[in-house]
């Protein structure tokens, strides 16, 4: 009994405890250092890995699926009736839109609205959604066979997503906005105010560094605003969803949970950032006169005004 | 599921089972998150399996076992090498020590003595995201996830038994 205790004591112990937990706080400082050979290795078994967690998921996924079709019947009938008055209103709003689109063209054309030019873009779908709360961030099936380069810019049809954060052969790791660390330049989209959106781990995004004299309205658009070159402007961040005296949210335009297929914007490479004309490709803040809410040099009406108008005279 | 106060050695057959089981719970975790309800906040059934294994297992889980799987779901997770591994080294300790005071108790107190370790390992996490990210984390989806491992106790009891039937069976094929 007595040597059983020994060896128990002997193979548990603990101070052998103790040691191994501080040599995996180390690990963890020397992973913050971002030694590229632990990235590499890191980058090679989550490859070798990917395939089971792909397949583990299998059942996840359609079980998942499933529970949001329950979900959805309950909804189905609630939404009926209002799509049937949605319906009406849209058919008025047709004719609208019609119009409005062709005035939008014109005023494209005339406050050349910055378009991500010479960017390739690589369509992949999302193989593995990160579980922890450690970090918010999804695995892509495209990789640096397919062109990705870290610090690419993923995104859906409505809007931003996030950052290539980890590139392997044929996988590679995107950042959520949602995360912690994502920190993404933006403008108010009615005024264009500059402001920083951050993750905080939650769904929801924190609105900062906003001008003291910036108006916010709860429902405005916050879009990329392209300043320090990484991410294309115009890109839809979310909408202003809560305003209090301590803090301003966002509700982010894609539905992150519910990833399948994005869309990785990367520069080419002989275009490698960071971008010399990156003050071309940014949205600058409106001067603060009556015409606020305009583009620069055209108000809201189509008119050119103040100096756009001198030249024509 | 009585518990013995002290736990042998490791033996190599043992030990891989105990592997295979925490690296499949590792997956299923991960495989979790496809829910919307836990999209970023799965249930730590990793951590919830030491703890077991720790307390109830006739032989203490090999460190290699602990590191392997940790650093292979930071891997998998983009979370720092190690953070994981250090917070199954710290349960698993905990499990020790805790083994010859939970002999002979109600599984409700295992179950109390179970949660406690879960708040620990959630302040573990919180400082370690802190620390690392240098920044303040929303609090409410670590509680969120670390409540419903808590919940989910009687279902690892329930996994953990399948490895025990499974060892059973080893033994008598032998």
């Amino acid at each position: 009994m007595a040597t059983e205790r020994k060896k128990g004591r002997r193979s548990g112990g603990l101070f052998t405890h103790l040691i191994i937990f501080l040599v995996c706080v180390v690990l963890m400082l020397a992973g913050k250092a971002d030694i590229t050979a632990m990235n590499s290795l890191r980058s090679m078994v989550a490859g070798f890995f990917t395939p089971l967690a792909e397949a583990v998921s299998v059942p996840f996924r359609a079980l998942g699926i499933m529970i949001d079709g329950i979900e959805n019947v309950a909804q189905l009938r609630e939404e009926n009736n209002s799509l049937k008055e949605e319906v009406q209103q849209l058919r008025r709003w047709e004719n609208e839109v019609a119009v409005l689109l062709a005035e939008n063209r014109q005023l494209r054309a005339l406050s050349k609205f910055p378009v991500p030019e010479g960017m390739n873009a690589v369509s992949a779908r999302v193989i593995a959604i990160n579980a922890d709360s450690f970090a918010h961030a999804v695995m892509i099936d495209a990789g640096a066979k397919a062109g990705i380069n870290k610090g690419d810019t993923v995104t859906t049809m409505d809007g931003l997503v996030g950052m290539v954060v980890e590139v392997g052969e044929f996988y590679a790791q995107v950042l959520l906005i949602t995360d912690l660390n994502a920190m993404i330049p933006v403008i108010l989209s009615g005024t264009s105010w500059p402001a920083v959106t951050a993750g905080v781990n939650a769904s929801l995004l924190d609105l900062r560094f906003v001008p003291a004299q910036a108006e916010i309205k709860q429902g405005e658009l916050v879009q990329t605003s392209g300043h320090g070159g990484l991410i294309p402007a115009g890109l839809p961040v979310g909408k202003v969803v809560q305003i209090t005296d301590q803090r301003i949210r966002v509700k982010p335009v894609v539905d992150l949970q519910r990833l399948s297929f994005v869309t990785v914007l990367s520069w080419p490479k002989e275009n490698d950032m960071p971008r010399d004309d990156v003050s071309d490709q940014s949205y600058s803040p409106l001067p603060d006169d009556t015409n606020s809410f305009s583009l620069e040099g055209i108000n809201a009406f189509g008119q050119k005004v103040g100096d756009a108008a001198n030249e024509e005279q | 599921m009585a518990i013995s106060s002290i736990a042998s050695p490791p033996t190599l057959q043992h030990q891989c089972v105990n592997f295979a089981l925490m690296f499949i719970v590792a997956f299923v975790e991960i495989a979790l998150a496809y829910f919307p309800l836990f999209f970023g906040v799965s249930p730590k059934l990793l951590i919830a399996i030491v703890f077991l294994i720790a307390i109830y297992d006739e032989e203490q889980n090999h460190f290699i076992n602990l590191i392997g799987v940790g650093l292979i779901y930071d891997m998998m997770q983009s979370a720092p090498l190690g953070y994981t591994s250090g917070a199954m080294i710290l349960v698993n300790l905990f499990g020790i020590l805790s083994r010859h005071r939970l002999k002979n108790v109600q599984q409700s107190l295992i179950w109390l003595e179970y949660a406690t370790v879960m708040i620990a390992v959630m302040f573990y996490t919180w400082i370690c995201i802190v620390v690392i990210n240098q920044g303040l984390p929303a609090v409410m989806p670590l509680v969120f996830q670390y409540s419903v491992t808590v919940l989910l106790f009687p279902v690892m009891i329930g996994i953990y038994k399948l490895e025990l039937s499974l060892l059973e069976l080893m033994r008598r094929l032998k």
